[in-house]
């Protein structure tokens, strides 16, 4: 049953793919840039994830979801599918930067920088917590749940830079994006040691099943 | 098996095709041991709904007219040939009653009426 | 014995902001058809919907061919046959693949027959779902929901969009398939012509509840309308009367039993046999009177 959820959402759905196009022709630019091989490889992962939570937002539009809570396949199988799905796509996209950065004749990516087990963490890890925070609301909400998401992180973002000015506190506000741009970057660094390797890998793959269980919860119990 | 539904009858479909059958049986039309279209046959073939027939077939069993065996079909039972006797007789009996209570209703008694009955009778032969 | 029924439904209660299904119960034989009758909104479609496990039911009991259809629901559902009011499909694919990607869900799928009655309906396989007029949608539906030998074909509407012609013809298949005894089907209407052609068991749901739900015999035979003066018709037995209305040129009631009501008032009103519309009528002006 899984299988046959698997080859359903390519087939009906396969469509939204063809949104990663514009991404990989900016990738092919990208990789023609110094330093820019982990930016590309995790961009792609985060991509080909959230086209796949977009899929949601596909399936709403089109009152698909009664239909398919019709069919004699418990609702958890297609939650299952499509988290599934977003790992593969993400795991993918990740893969063809990798190879055209050795294909692509313009390419100054050393194939080893995008494998690098800490580039592809990074990936895993960007793109298993944005499909961990947005897969719950697009799967049970649909469009309304990922545009609703975004509206209340613009929102958030809005609040962030207009408060302090108001406030007078806009050196607090540069300090906090310093601060957080030295996360990321110390994040990565961080990276090269085993441990965090291995810490990092672990919270991910329990948000992502954190998330799977409360999508399986939603889904569940919506009155179709 | 012949039978013919009137649509815009007051008398209900199921009773039609009961009295219908058993008339036919009755009279000898069909015959003991002869097959009748099953429920769901008869009913494709009138356009009606399958449980009318289901339950005209049914008052029709409980009246012995017909038998249903299980896996085989539904046919028409043997006969008691004193019991159809009976039957006919009671037919008879029953349109009588009609004309005496028409009769009454007009004021026409005894005398007229068998003076009627006896032309009618002489017609005949 | 409960496998001897398709279709069983006892207490079956669901609420939802501003409507409530309450203690609904009625059942459907194997081998027959049910319709489910009442006026928009009075929930028809949230019974089928409780059926199909759509939504869940919060009290009662609903059992499909004896099997309860929560617990066992995957097992339900392969053997029903579904055609919504709202087609759930995607716009932007073509029937073709629609049959490639779904067919495979349920067991007993055969792509000879979708073919077969995709040609029969005239659908043209290799266009897109969006460029469907309504009443093709309804067909392809259909085509899909009769593809995997489900023995429960339970339909929301089905008429609803579809030209006379194919209307009369979907009602003549529908019954065709009851030649299998082991069919079943139940479906929702506001058309009461439908019903009155091909239901054996009518189901009238008002505000949330089961008015009536009988073999339609007892509906046509032993129901009546009654018409004739206001003054005569109160002479029938007020226990057997389920609706009435005063109307310019005499008044009408709606009872349920003929033979009694004929005997009660002879010759002086005209008892007949009652449509299903004029039942509807009747008994909605009985809701209403008592609200």
């Amino acid at each position: 049953m899984l299988r046959n959820a698997i080859r359903k959402d390519l087939l009906l759905n396969g469509k939204q793919f063809w949104g990663l196009i514009p991404w990989f022709a900016w990738a092919a630019y990208a990789l023609g840039q110094e330093h820019m091989g982990a930016m590309t490889a995790v961009s792609g992962a985060l991509i080909g994830a959230l086209m796949t939570v977009s899929i949601c937002a596909r399936e709403d539009k089109f009152h698909a979801t009664a239909f398919l809570a019709s069919l004699p396949v418990a609702r958890r199988t297609f939650v299952q599918a499509r988290y599934l799905l977003a790992l593969v796509v993400g795991a993918v996209s990740m893969a063809g930067v990798a190879a055209m950065s050795a294909v692509l004749p313009w390419s100054v990516q050393s194939v080893a920088e995008a494998f690098e087990p800490k580039t592809l963490l990074l990936g895993a890890a960007v793109a298993g917590v944005s499909v961990a925070m947005l897969m719950p609301l697009a799967i049970r909400f649909g469009l309304l749940g990922v545009i609703g998401f975004f509206a209340v992180l613009q929102v958030a973002g809005i609040a962030l830079l207009v408060l302090p000015v108001a406030l007078g506190m806009k050196d607090v506000l540069n300090g906090l994006f310093r601060a957080a741009e030295r996360g990321f970057i110390g994040l990565h660094g961080a990276l090269d040691q085993p441990g965090t390797l291995l810490q990092t890998a672990a919270i991910v793959a329990m948000a992502v099943w954190v998330s799977f269980q409360v999508s399986v919860f939603l889904v569940e119990r919506q009155d179709l | 098996m012949r039978i013919l539904i009137a649509n815009s009858s007051p008398d209900p479909i199921y009773d039609q095709i009961v009295r219908q059958v058993r008339a036919q049986i009755i009279a000898g039309d069909l015959h003991e041991g002869e097959p009748l279209p099953s429920i769901r046959k008869l009913a494709l073939d009138l356009q009606i709904s399958v449980i009318t027939t289901k339950r005209a077939y049914d008052e029709l069993e409980a009246e012995g007219f017909i038998d249903t065996v299980a896996g085989k079909g539904t046919f028409v039972a043997a006969q008691n040939a004193e019991f159809l006797r009976e039957k006919r007789m009671k037919a008879v009996e029953e349109k009588m009653a009609a004309a005496v209570d028409e009769a009454r209703l007009m004021g026409l008694g005894y005398p007229k009426l068998s003076e009627m009955l006896r032309l009618l009778c002489e017609e005949g032969s | 014995m409960s496998a001897d029924y398709a279709l069983e439904l006892h207490g079956v209660c669901k609420r939802y902001r501003g409507f409530r299904l309450d203690d609904v119960s009625f059942s459907l034989p194997r081998g027959y058809i049910g319709g489910l009758i009442g006026p928009n909104g009075s929930g028809k479609t949230t019974i089928i919907k409780l059926i199909m496990n759509l939504a869940r039911h919060e009290a009662g009991e609903i059992r499909v061919f004896g099997l309860d259809n929560r617990r066992d629901e995957v097992a339900v559902r392969s053997r029903i046959g579904f055609v919504y009011d709202v087609p759930g499909f995607w716009d932007d694919q073509t029937l073709a693949l629609h049959r490639r990607a779904l067919g495979t869900f349920y067991p007993r799928w055969s792509d000879e027959t979708f073919n077969r009655l995709a040609s029969e309906f005239g659908l043209p396989l290799d266009r897109k779902f969006k460029t469907l007029s309504a009443g093709m949608k309804t067909k392809f539906a259909l085509a899909m929901a009769l593809s995997h030998e489900a023995d429960l074909l339970i339909m929301d509407e089905p008429t609803a969009g579809l030209d006379p012609v194919f209307r009369r013809e979907l009602l003549q298949r529908l019954s065709a398939l009851l030649q299998d005894e082991g069919k079943s089907i139940l479906f929702s209407t506001h058309i009461t012509s439908d019903l009155e052609r091909v239901a054996d068991f009518i189901t009238f749901v008002q505000n949330g509840r089961i008015a009536f739900s009988m073999p339609r015999h007892d509906l046509f035979d032993a129901w009546a309308i009654v018409k004739g003066d206001a003054a005569v018709l109160a002479r029938l037995d007020p226990a057997t009367v389920r609706g009435a209305r005063q109307r310019g040129t005499g008044a009408e009631a709606l009872v349920s039993d003929a033979a009694s009501a004929r005997r009660a008032l002879g010759a002086s009103a005209l008892v007949e046999r009652p449509r299903l519309d004029d039942v509807m009528v009747l008994m909605e002006g009985e809701a209403a009177h008592a609200a």
